[in-house]
């Protein structure tokens, strides 16, 4: 479904990410780890088209995709950021239905029973749904993001490290909603996570990104017992010249 | 020491300066939010306004017609450039939109000499003429350079008042007209005398507060705009267009200030220098909330006419020194504000 | 005789050419000219700061008011009036400065145009003091030896003389220890401070200096003319001063004058060409103004004089000497004491502990690796035992003193991840910087050139520091060409430059390619095997366990691990706290 080729991508001096591909299908669950400043943040900012120096060749459905974030939203594709970058002033029901803005003409029904999906799916963003979104606690927060890019409709979601300043408990509860999503609803899931142990758990597939390069892929099962994914966090023990 | 009837007076006097102040505010802030520009050049919006007016009223083209035909071409132009490569189709738009508005611009105030339109017509052309002017301040003078700093958004806004003030020394000469009020006649509350012209300022600006209120609350583009000045990253997740939001705060912007502009000229005489310095006591007021908030535009908008009043009858040569000077004590305040809270400095 | 100053001396030959020999027109124009060159100037030594101010007019006006009220109420000599008015000025720029000192960028020009307006009312309404709206006529003109220096000719000389005067100073300050400070207090405040430097005290300062340069050319118009009103002191005078050192280049002295001679070649051309085309043309110069300062804006932001700066800056004859003594040079003895002691240290950032009662030591000669997963602390580590943040529970301590000392701090250097160095200077004046502490001359030390030996000393250390990293070939290149890995390496260079007891290193391999990573991995171990003690904060894995002596890791706040690095690699705390667990058990 979403096919990328020979991606690179940077910030002003820095190249982070050198000539990667990757492919997520419909449906799937895939995960990307690593350790940190691998560029797995950058990746996802370059997929969904917010790192505009990013080159190279990304398709969906076989149609490659244009330039710019609404065009990817309009595609089905949409983005959970590590900082949830939430309205903190507007409330919790004006977050979503500013996610929802690139559909803003489709009837009101329509949309009103997307938040309805989104209340379901975390009853808790009911009970505040007045509330401004920067009085949520972390979790709060994170529902809510994930919430507000549901509301596009997408076919594929991207989300960065979900379980940043998360209780685990609270992460489990979240990929386990989504788990769900995936198989009542066909929603592919692309998820980047420093906790690698619980991103295999939830994944099919799963790459390893290390400086901006993918060095080992497969499906997650195998991974979480491959020895060389430890090495890859906490370095294989061997002396540089 | 004061009388009352004095009091009561300065009291009247200073609500509708600051009421006019608070106009001005509120659309300083509603541009620095969305866009981070400062605008220097806000009060000069008004004083077009105020001009467009008296030429309306007296049955004349504006300059202003001309001033948004230029604006529109130049647009155009630029549309049209960067349009070269995508087919005749995508070139002719442009170009086309540019000369219809410029034609608009001259049709409309014409159409309105013809039929002898009435004084409420003329102050709504007025607005609209000077709000279209927004848009395309930003398009020319913003948007070609959008990563500079403040500072520079800020002498460009100071060269584009400079340009501003200068157009309409030429177009409208330096002396003072004047305009007739758009309702005559005064009301007298015990030995204080109000007129009906001030008590419409008052209505008018708490009218669009309110209409400002709802449509940020209550509209989806309102909320999108709002949306655009909390968190820019967010919006493009949501895939809010953030590059024209600039354009809508600030035809917003001077939408606001037109209405202040149309609003005041009958109550003081119009002439080309007298956007600037209110445009720059609304700064005053606005700053009271950092630039960042709206109902602290409108009380500081009403305080520094407040004060001005005040002022006015202490001493009124060095009236506009003290309001001036009343921008330190409040940026103190703020900065004091903001350290106790920790909040780190974006400036 | 450097580039500079010949050009300067060539200029000064020409004015005089010109105000002697030429019609008496041209030495008017020039007079003229060099007052506003003067202006000009002063905006250009504010910006050096990093500040903008929108209402300089109106110190330049207290510098004539003063000037010319002292001398006609007294009937002392002009001269000192005009000292009066550098008086004058400067104080109130004290008193404004200080009261405005925490105020920054777009809120500081706010408030320069606020009471630049504020001081132009009053000089208009004080009727009694200054004459009002009419002014103050029969000022004293200037007199040597009872010859008139305020005929067209003598002054055309005497201003350009002051203004030449002004850009020489600069130019030598510039290239001072003052001037390094002046380019990290408007760049980059945190390393500014890091490294010793007040930034608010220099911003005051340059502050007071600019504000005493216009009212210098306050009291020149004053005694020139005979003759003045409130109208030059306005809006209108500050934004002329602006566009000129706008158009020149706001930071370029040199382009201050060339500025001036745009401008005021403008209005000349304005004032003889605009009559004949319309009889309220010249009414028409704001507009023209308006449209010079967009369109220099929009196309040359940095003005027209800059790229020529920065050609010069490279090009510069560099001081030499022996190189300052170092205390790196012998290596301390390893163990006993601890260099570095922290001691319970906590931070909460709104009821979120990012630290909690972390505790370590760090000993003379080690290296000592601190890691964690995201988020776990280790920037905020870094941040408190750096000196940077100041809010913290526990105490951490140089030697036994408490870092919240200045002189301990003074005894740390730090590099930065997100590289902090002044993109338009050398590398090796960014280097120098580093010394900032060490030695303590000032602009006058900088004007009189009594800074040479220092300053010899200094750039010798510095090409020392940067022979160490490997950077030697490289000392000459503007900061703004190198690739992020030379970038790290100046960082380096900087903070070895500070002589400190302990280099603090904040992930100086982040988003390096091999080659980079592997010259700095060499670089670390040489350092260490010169006996630096070293604290390093990174990600890469390898990276720590090939250079650490020791270990210490932090996650979520605490600190879970402090050993060997093989021993770390194995602990299985550690392995969770990366890897995470896979089910719900905390």
């Amino acid at each position: 479904m979403l096919s990328v080729k020979g991606l690179r991508a940077g910030y002003g001096r820095s190249e982070v990410i050198d000539d990667l591909s990757l492919r997520v299908d419909a449906g799937e669950a895939v995960a990307v780890i690593g350790p940190n400043g691998a560029g797995k943040t950058t990746l996802l900012n370059a997929l969904m088209g917010l790192n505009l120096q990013a080159t190279g060749q990304m398709s969906w459905r076989g149609q490659p995709l244009g330039r710019g974030t609404a065009a990817r939203l309009r595609a089905g594709m949409a983005l959970v950021p590590e900082r949830r970058e939430l309205f903190g002033g507007l409330s919790v029901i004006d977050n979503l239905r500013l996610g929802a803005y690139l559909r803003r003409r489709e009837p009101s029904s329509a949309l009103k029973a997307d938040v309805e999906f989104v209340f379901g799916l975390f009853p808790v963003l009911q009970e505040r749904q007045s509330q401004m979104a920067q009085t949520l606690s972390g979790g709060e927060q994170q529902m809510l993001a994930i919430g507000r890019a549901l509301m596009a409709r997408p076919q594929l979601l991207l989300l960065d490290e979900p379980s940043t300043g998360l209780a685990p408990r609270i992460t489990l509860q979240i990929l386990q909603a989504l788990d769900g999503l995936r198989a009542s609803r066909g929603l592919a899931l692309l998820l980047v996570e420093q906790n690698a142990r619980l991103a295999l758990r939830f994944s099919g597939r799963a790459y390893v990104l290390e400086m901006g390069e993918v060095v080992l892929e497969g499906p997650s099962a195998e991974l979480s017992h491959d020895a060389r994914v430890i090495d890859s966090y906490l370095g294989s023990g061997a002396t540089h010249a | 020491m004061a009388s009352l009837d004095t009091l009561l007076f300065l009291g009247v006097d200073g609500l509708t300066s600051g009421a006019v102040y608070a106009l001005l505010g509120l659309g300083i802030v509603l541009i620095y939010l969305v866009t981070r520009v400062i605008n220097i050049a806000h009060g000069d919006f008004a004083m077009l306004a105020a001009m467009t007016l008296v030429s309306l009223e007296h049955g004349q083209l504006p300059g202003t017609s001309y001033l948004l035909a230029a604006g529109a071409l130049l647009w155009g132009a630029l549309a049209a450039w960067s349009a070269r490569r995508h087919g005749a189709l995508a070139i002719a738009r442009p170009c086309l939109g540019a000369l219809a508005v410029a034609a608009l611009g001259f049709a409309l105030p014409l159409a309105l000499a013809a039929m002898q339109a009435p004084a409420v017509l003329n102050a709504a052309l007025a607005v609209l003429m000077v709000a279209a002017l927004g848009p395309m301040f930003h398009r020319l003078a913003i948007e070609p350079i959008p990563r500079a700093s403040v500072l520079v958004y800020i002498i460009v806004t100071l060269g584009m008042h400079l340009i501003l003030q200068g157009l309409a020394l030429q177009l409208w000469g330096p002396q003072a007209h004047s305009v007739a009020p758009l309702l005559s006649g005064s009301l007298a509350i015990g030995v204080v005398v109000i007129s009906h012209q001030s008590l419409l300022v008052l209505g008018i600006t708490v009218l669009l507060v309110a209409a400002l209120y709802a449509g940020f609350n209550h509209t989806l583009s309102g909320k999108a705009l709002r949306a655009c000045a909390v968190n820019r990253t967010g919006a493009d997740l949501c895939g809010i267009e953030v590059a024209s939001a600039g354009r809508r705060a600030f035809g917003l912007g001077a939408g606001l200030a037109a209405v202040a502009g149309v609003l005041i000229a009958p109550l003081v005489g119009v002439h080309y220098e007298m956007g600037f310095l209110i445009g720059l006591k609304g700064f005053v007021g606005a700053t009271l909330g950092g630039l960042l908030s709206y109902p602290a535009a409108i009380v500081g908008g009403v305080l520094i006419g407040g004060f001005e009043s005040a002022f006015s009858y202490l001493s009124s040569a060095y009236r506009d020194a003290l309001v001036f000077l009343l921008i330190i004590p409040i940026l103190l305040l703020q900065t004091a504000r903001l350290k106790r809270r920790g909040v780190a400095h974006e400036h | 005789m450097s580039i500079e100053t010949r050009g300067l001396l060539a200029v000064a030959a020409l004015v005089a050419l010109v105000s002697l020999a030429g019609a008496e027109f041209y030495a008017s124009v020039l007079a003229t000219m060099g007052i506003y060159a003067l202006l000009g100037l002063s905006l250009v030594i504010l910006a050096l700061s990093g500040q903008v101010s929108l209402g300089h007019a109106a110190f330049m006006g207290l510098g004539a008011y003063a000037s010319a009220l002292l001398v006609a109420r007294t009937g002392l000599p002009p001269a000192v009036g005009l000292l009066a008015g550098l008086g004058v000025s400067g104080a109130a720029a004290w008193l404004i400065g200080s009261a405005t000192s925490s105020l920054r960028g777009h809120f500081l020009a706010l408030t320069t145009l606020a009471w630049g307006i504020a001081l132009a009312v009053c000089f208009r309404a004080a009727g009694d003091w200054t004459g009002g709206a009419s002014g103050l006529a029969g000022i004293a003109p200037f007199t040597l030896f009872g010859v008139s220096l305020s005929a067209p000719r003598p002054m055309a000389m005497l201003s350009w003389g002051c203004a030449l005067l002004v850009v020489f100073a600069v130019l030598r300050v510039q290239r001072s220890r003052t001037g390094r400070a002046l380019g990290a207090v408007r760049q980059q405040e945190l390393m500014a401070e890091s490294f010793g430097i007040s930034v608010s005290r220099m911003r005051l300062w340059t502050f007071v200096v600019s504000a005493m340069v216009a009212g210098w050319a306050g009291g020149l118009y004053a005694h020139y003319l005979g003759f003045i009103s409130p109208s030059p002191f306005d809006l209108s005078g500050s934004i002329k001063g602006l566009m000129i050192a706008v158009v020149g280049g706001e930071l370029s002295a040199l382009g201050a004058l060339a500025g001036t001679g745009i401008v005021e070649g403008l209005n000349w051309v304005l004032q003889a060409v605009l009559p004949a085309v319309s009889s309220s043309a010249s009414s028409l110069e704001p507009l023209f103004y308006g449209v010079l300062i967009i369109t220099v804006m929009l196309f040359f932001p940095e003005g027209l004089w800059t790229r020529v700066d920065r050609v010069l800056a490279t090009r510069g004859a560099r001081p030499n000497g022996t190189a300052l003594n170092s205390r790196l040079n012998t290596a301390p003895a390893p163990g006993g004491e601890p260099v570095l002691d922290v001691d319970q240290v906590g931070v909460s950032f709104g009821g979120v502990k990012a630290l909690d009662g972390v505790s370590f030591r760090l000993y003379a000669g080690e290296v000592l690796g601190l890691i964690g997963p995201n988020g776990a602390g280790k920037s905020t580590c870094f941040d408190v035992i750096s000196g940077v943040n100041e809010r913290h529970a526990g105490q951490v301590r140089l030697h036994g003193e408490p870092l919240a000392q200045a002189r301990a701090r003074g005894r740390l250097a730090r590099s930065f991840q997100h590289t902090r160095l002044l993109e338009d200077r050398t590398v090796l004046d960014n280097v120098m910087l580093g010394a900032f502490r060490r030695t303590r001359n000032g602009v006058l030390a900088a004007v009189f050139g009594r800074d040479t030996r220092d300053e010899g000393a200094i750039a010798a250390s510095a090409r020392d520091c940067l022979a160490r990293v490997g950077l030697a070939e490289g000392a000459q290149r503007l900061v703004e060409t190198l690739s992020l890995g030379e970038r790290r390496l100046v960082e380096v260079a900087r903070a070895l430059m500070a002589d400190p007891e302990v280099l603090l290193l904040d992930e100086p391999a982040a988003g390096l390619r091999r080659a980079d990573r592997e010259r700095l991995v060499a670089l670390i171990r040489a350092l260490h095997a010169q006996g630096c003690t070293i604290v390093l904060v990174e990600h890469d894995m390898d990276i720590v366990m090939a250079l650490a002596t020791r270990v210490v890791v932090l996650d979520r706040g605490r600190l879970i691990a402090d050993a060997a690095p093989a021993a770390v690699r194995r602990d299985p705390r550690v392995i969770e706290a990366y890897l995470g667990t896979g089910d719900e058990t905390c």
